[in-house]
């Protein structure tokens, strides 16, 4: 998972608040510009960044980066290609009396998409790569996202992790027991184990909630939460940042 | 190589890309970056009284039973953990992704489930890179709100007509299934009309290329659900029980 990344991230210890306004300022611009070139450039410099600051082995780079390739590829495919009588003016290619084509328009469009598909991903990668999902809560709190909201956003993140633990030592035990010679065995291993993995969770909850009433909970979670100072240098660079990407944007 | 043999090469080629890729993407998200701004605003608006709703019955749910929230959370990561699953499939040996919102749709009722849905849907999007920010509102009205809502029409329809239960349940954690990917089809049509045909075409386009991954899961989804609630009714009564309270509330609520 991207978490575990994050928290090794040499951007860690920036501030959350000042993280997220360049990834989500930077992803709003590129998605409402819409432009080969703007998309391309926010793509080079996003993934300049990720490199000099996000270390990770190969494996895990080349996963971040195939998976959307492949997504993207296939729906831009979708979007490009039309079935129609007659050819258009791009290419066409025939299947018996009807042709997959499409037009030179479309084609450009579907390469602006497609680019401004990657450049938003390495937004977002840029995000979840530096700042660990408990940090962008406290970027929902200074937001005023509604505290009830966040307390559950809290807790079911712990959560996932204890239930991917028990699902996936529950998965290797029926393994071992040939839970996976056919189809039909597959099928009711998978729902014996989500039946039995529902079960846990409301167990594993009955206790939680009496460990957290032992310690005095009172429908609220306060975790010290530490945010570092945005410096007034940082501040500057930002405001220049947006200053120049918007007028790059007007002017491409 | 003549003319023509090149040409059916390369259609044949870009068939057995299709096939090949299609099950390995999970095509119910819509991605980042994709949709225009104004279909990201207008879907996250179409969300928002659907999300409102649900957020006052959790918060009445939560001040009547404080332990009510620790439940919600389980049942919100067992969402995401179901979602994260790769169940295989027949189809060439591949795999993918269930929903899991039928599931907790019939379970917590659907307006509870939509709040759920969308901050499973955040952590996708934030740590698996399934999905993403601004097309949060598309991906949520398809997944967190249209689906549930209609699994649960369907369960109760079959509950009045004595359907039994494991028929109902099946067909309710299915037919959502589908509907969800109907509903993303026609999203990513009304944002990309063909060329050739406009909007129906298009939305044809994307329900052809998506019918051959969905169909087959829709079905398993619904058998796994269907084999899930059966075990849950068999030996964990007591838990249902449990969270049979805000069944009850919902009902108070809704009236």
């Amino acid at each position: 998972m991207m978490d575990k990344i994050a928290y090794s991230s040499e951007l860690r210890e920036k501030n959350p608040c000042f993280k997220a306004a360049f990834a989500v300022g930077t992803l709003l611009l590129c998605i409402v510009k819409r432009n080969l070139l703007f998309s391309s450039f926010i793509l080079i410099g996003m993934g300049l960044l990720l490199k000099t600051y996000v270390k990770t082995s190969l494996h895990i780079w080349m996963h971040l980066i195939v998976v959307p390739i492949l997504f993207v590829f296939l729906s831009t495919i979708s979007i490009l290609i039309n079935i129609s009588k007659e050819p258009l003016s791009g290419f066409a290619v025939s299947i018996g009396s009807i042709y997959l084509t499409a037009s030179k328009e479309g084609i450009k469009a579907a390469c602006s998409l497609a680019m401004t598909a990657f450049a938003s991903i390495s937004c977002l990668y840029f995000l979840s790569l530096t700042t660990p999902m408990m940090d962008l809560l406290m970027v929902l709190k200074v937001i005023h996202c509604p505290s009830l909201i966040i307390e559950l956003i809290l807790l079911i993140y712990r959560f996932i992790f204890i239930l991917e633990n028990t699902a996936s030592s529950i998965h290797t035990a029926q393994k071992c027991r040939l839970s996976e010679t056919n189809y039909r065995t597959l099928l009711s291993a998978w729902s014996q184990m989500l039946a039995v993995l529902f079960v846990l969770a409301l167990k594993r909850s009955r206790a939680i909630y009496n460990a957290m009433e032992a310690r005095c909970y009172d429908g609220k979670i306060d975790v010290l939460l530490e945010m570092s100072q945005v410096t007034m240098k940082e501040k500057w660079m930002l405001c220049m940042y947006f200053c120049f990407m918007v007028s790059l944007s007007i002017w491409l | 190589m003549s003319v023509k043999q090149k040409r059916n090469f390369v259609s044949m080629l870009v068939i057995a890309i299709m096939f090949g890729m299609t099950p390995a993407v999970n095509a119910m998200h819509i991605m980042e970056g994709y949709l225009p701004p104004k279909y990201c605003i207008a879907w996250g608006i179409l969300c928002i009284p659907f999300l409102a709703a649900g957020f006052v019955q959790i918060k009445k749910i939560v001040s009547e039973h404080r332990r009510a929230l620790l439940i919600l959370a389980m049942a919100g990561a067992y969402t995401f953990v179901l979602s994260s699953l790769k169940i295989p499939s027949l189809v060439n040996g591949s795999s993918s992704h269930p929903t899991g919102t039928g599931l907790g749709a019939v379970l917590f009722g659907p307006s509870i489930m939509s709040i759920l849905g969308v901050i499973v849907l955040l952590f996708q999007a934030l740590l698996l890179a399934h999905g993403g920010l601004t097309t949060l509102g598309a991906n949520t009205f398809s997944m967190a709100i249209a689906g549930p809502f209609l699994s649960y029409g369907v369960y109760k329809l079959g509950e009045k007509i004595n359907l039994p239960k494991v028929v109902s349940v099946f067909l309710a954690a299915a037919l959502g299934d589908l509907f969800t990917y109907c509903i993303t089809s026609f999203q990513l049509a009304l944002a990309y009309p063909s060329e050739v045909g406009g909007i129906a075409a298009s939305a044809e386009k994307f329900l052809g290329i998506f019918a051959v991954t969905q169909i087959p899961l829709a079905v398993i989804e619904g058998i796994v659900t269907a084999l899930v609630i059966a075990a849950l009714e068999n030996y964990a009564k007591s838990e249902l029980e449990d969270i049979g309270y805000l069944k009850t509330n919902i009902a108070k609520g809704g009236n």
